[in-house]
């Protein structure tokens, strides 16, 4: 069940530099957890919205050729007054220091810094087919009270699964799906079959 | 006559597991695999895992974390990286790394990882113990003080080894490394002691030859041989002689008697230097990492010899390094030569003319065995080393063509007699009595009369004598192995009857061609 990562240690770290950057100087300049919220949203938008459908932009604002001057006034002209002042200065800091290609992983990882200071945790959930939304209410309600905060649900469905759920919050994954449990009983009835029979060997071979 | 399985046995024993399986919610951490190759991986996640924590990859394949970053883990895998892909979840495993321990072990030929090599079934031990472990430390330790005989005379009597010592064996290729580590676990025969053999980097050719060698002197009974070969993946020979270690510890721990042989540290420290830049440690020296001597030094630390309450058992090790064109004072012999309580040092213009073991007298010392010794070995030997090592030096000089006065000439020729009576052969360690009247013969002159060329006839003509016939003298020396005043000088008993024998077999021996 591999799957391509696109995920370079090195990116993350640059990105989670620039990702706290930005959340300080927002909370310094906006003051209020709201205004905080609605600029990672607003950085959200252009990132996922705006840039993603203007290559062209992206790539003047990522070029080495344009001068600082021109991409910080670009952004000024095309965002300002639009956004909150405090996202457009970002991404003119961005650009000055070339690194305006590490948009999106720098966006993500401001949203999950952001998500991790107002204690919301991210939970995936695998099922095996659509959960029904009484049990996905139930599910959500017992894990919020378990981890003590909101939860980001995300779900999925993998039929491979064959039925139970699979839970995971952050790199924990809780395993109650009958795949799972179908391997571990394999396992465990082959080791512990593999010794018993190791131990009286003479029980199950006859000699002819 | 046909073997047949129960099938309906095996069905019935399966499904009582089945039955009797208590399933609870699996809880485990997880990562992705970022890339993978030359058996490493690099994985994201895990968040929560320890420094050599195991981690199993899909296919049951197990690795260890190595190198724990900010923003993911270096893995080492143990086993076939081959089979593992980019994006394959990872799992932490909550345990370090264990090998299987205990009598399961002895007489095997296994991975570093306790995987059976010899086609003789599984390894079904229920004790593990971790490959990774703080050696004792002083409280839990004695000094060293029963002698390990190697049934080598040159090292038995120059280079005594006692157990719980760590002897580095060093020389170029081919000086006879391997056979002088050999020797002494086909000499550890009816002693008690448990041998283990760590092949690093070997070629699978060479530790087959060594595996049938100890298997037709009888050694295999005694001893595990832990193989991790030059196709083995770097992380298996890194981790081998820690495994190996191990292995020994469980019998260490109930009092008993190990010897452990690497064979040999300077691949094991290659292949930690392979694993330490592809995780992109920085390198120093020789382009091996800075921790490479904590390699060594943890685990040569973990030969101990353990305190009377901890029940007085011993690892001793016999570490072997290759040197390059004799060249000792390279990164890795300096730093073994340091962590290690003494070496025999093995010479390639010895080997080759014929002086086997090669051993040069001079630089080759003990620096704990003498405590070790057996009594009446050392009140024949003491002073054998610096004899030795001064007839080099005098026979250098000789070679200039002066004259030479007779006192020098005699000193020569005693000097050649010893050289040559401390000649062995391979596969024949001798027991310490013998090794005690051989040498006793030689360091007072009685072979100062026989032909060079026929002192090896003379030796073994000798011992044969004295085991038919002077059965009475050499149980007599036997008994008194351990009393100071034995050989000591010429009023003892033991040293008149030793005496006496020679005299009367040196009365009979007749020079062959004269």
């Amino acid at each position: 069940m591999a799957a391509a990562v696109s995920y370079d240690p090195q990116v993350q770290q640059v990105a989670t530099v620039y990702a706290r950057g930005f959340l300080q100087a927002a909370q310094r300049e906006l003051g209020n957890e709201a205004a905080v919220c609605e600029a990672v949203e607003e950085l959200e938008a252009l990132s996922t919205q705006v840039f993603a459908d203007q290559p062209g932009i992206v790539a003047r604002l990522s070029s080495s050729r344009a001068s600082q001057a021109d991409k910080v006034a670009l952004l000024k002209t095309v965002l300002g007054g639009r956004v909150a002042g405090v996202v457009v200065k970002f991404l003119g800091v961005l650009c000055q220091h070339g690194r305006f290609e590490l948009l999106g992983p720098v966006v993500a990882q401001t949203r999950v810094l952001a998500n991790q200071a107002a204690n919301i945790v991210p939970v995936v959930i695998t099922s095996a087919v659509e959960m029904p939304a009484d049990v996905e209410a139930r599910v959500t309600q017992n894990l919020a009270a378990a981890l003590g905060g909101k939860i980001e649900l995300t779900k999925k469905i993998d039929p491979e699964l064959l039925g139970g759920l699979q839970v995971r919050v952050g790199d924990t994954v809780f395993d109650g799906s009958v795949q799972g449990k179908l391997e571990r009983v394999r396992r465990t009835a082959f080791e512990r079959a593999a010794e018993r029979i190791r131990a009286e060997f003479d029980r199950f071979v006859s000699v002819e | 006559m046909a073997v047949k399985f129960n099938a309906d046995e095996i069905a019935s024993v399966i499904q009582q597991e089945i039955q009797q399986f208590d399933d609870k919610i699996d809880v485990r951490e997880v990562g992705t695999v970022l890339e993978v190759g030359d058996g490493i991986a690099r994985v994201h996640g895990l968040s929560g895992v320890a420094a050599g924590e195991m981690v199993e990859f899909p296919g049951g394949i197990t690795g260890l974390a190595f190198n724990l970053e900010e923003n993911s883990v270096g893995v080492i895998i143990l086993g076939d990286y081959l089979k593992i892909q980019e994006g394959d979840q990872v799992k932490a495993l909550g345990q370090l790394l264990s090998v299987p321990v205990g009598e399961a072990v002895v007489g095997r030929v296994i991975d570093p990882l306790g995987n059976p090599l010899d086609g003789k079934g599984p390894v079904s031990s229920s004790e593990r113990f971790p490959v990774e472990r703080i050696a004792a430390g002083v409280a839990e330790r004695q000094p060293v003080h029963e002698p390990m005989q190697t049934g080598l005379k040159a090292v038995d009597a120059m280079t005594p080894i006692g157990r719980g010592q760590r002897e580095l064996i060093i020389g170029d290729r081919k000086t006879g490394k391997t056979a002088v580590a050999i020797d002494a676990i086909i000499n550890q025969r009816g002693k008690n002691v448990k041998c283990f053999y760590v092949a690093v980097g070997q070629k699978d050719s060479s530790v087959a030859g060594v595996i049938s060698k100890l298997e037709e002197m009888g050694a295999m009974e005694y001893t595990t041989v832990i193989v991790s070969g030059a196709s083995s993946p770097a992380p298996l020979q890194y981790v081998a002689p820690y495994a190996g270690t191990a292995m020994a510890e469980y019998f260490a721990f109930k009092g008993g008697h190990c010897l452990i042989v690497y064979d040999d540290l300077s691949k094991q420290a290659v292949a930690y230097r392979e694993l330490s830049l592809l995780m992109r440690r920085p390198p120093g020296r020789e382009a091996f990492p800075g921790d490479v001597f904590y390699c060594h030094s943890r685990l040569l630390e973990r030969s101990v010899k353990l305190s009377k309450e901890l029940g007085g058992g011993s690892i001793t090790s016999l570490p072997i390094i290759e040197t390059l064109e004799g060249e000792v004072s390279a990164y890795i012999p300096t730093n073994v030569i340091s962590i290690t309580d003494g070496q025999i040092y093995l010479q390639p213009d010895l080997f080759f003319s014929g002086v086997r073991p090669a051993m040069n007298a001079g630089i080759s010392v003990s620096r704990v065995g003498g405590a070790a010794q057996v009594k009446a070995m050392k009140n024949v030997s003491g002073s054998l080393r610096l004899d030795l090592a001064s007839f080099r030096e005098l026979e250098a000089f000789a070679q200039l063509g002066t004259d030479l006065d007779p006192a020098t000439q005699q000193r020569l020729d005693r000097g050649y007699r010893m050289v040559e009576l401390l000649k062995q052969n391979q596969y024949v360690p001798l027991e310490v009595a013998d090794q005690i009247m051989v040498i006793y013969a030689g360091t007072k002159g009685f072979l100062d009369k026989i032909p060079v060329a026929q002192v090896r006839r003379w030796e073994s003509e000798f011992l044969a004598f004295m085991h038919d016939s002077k059965g009475d003298v050499c149980q007599l020396l036997q008994d008194n192995l351990n009393n100071g005043a034995a050989m000591k000088d010429e009023a003892n008993d033991v040293t008149k009857a030793v005496r006496g024998a020679i005299e009367e077999f040196s009365r009979r021996f007749r020079p062959t061609g004269s």
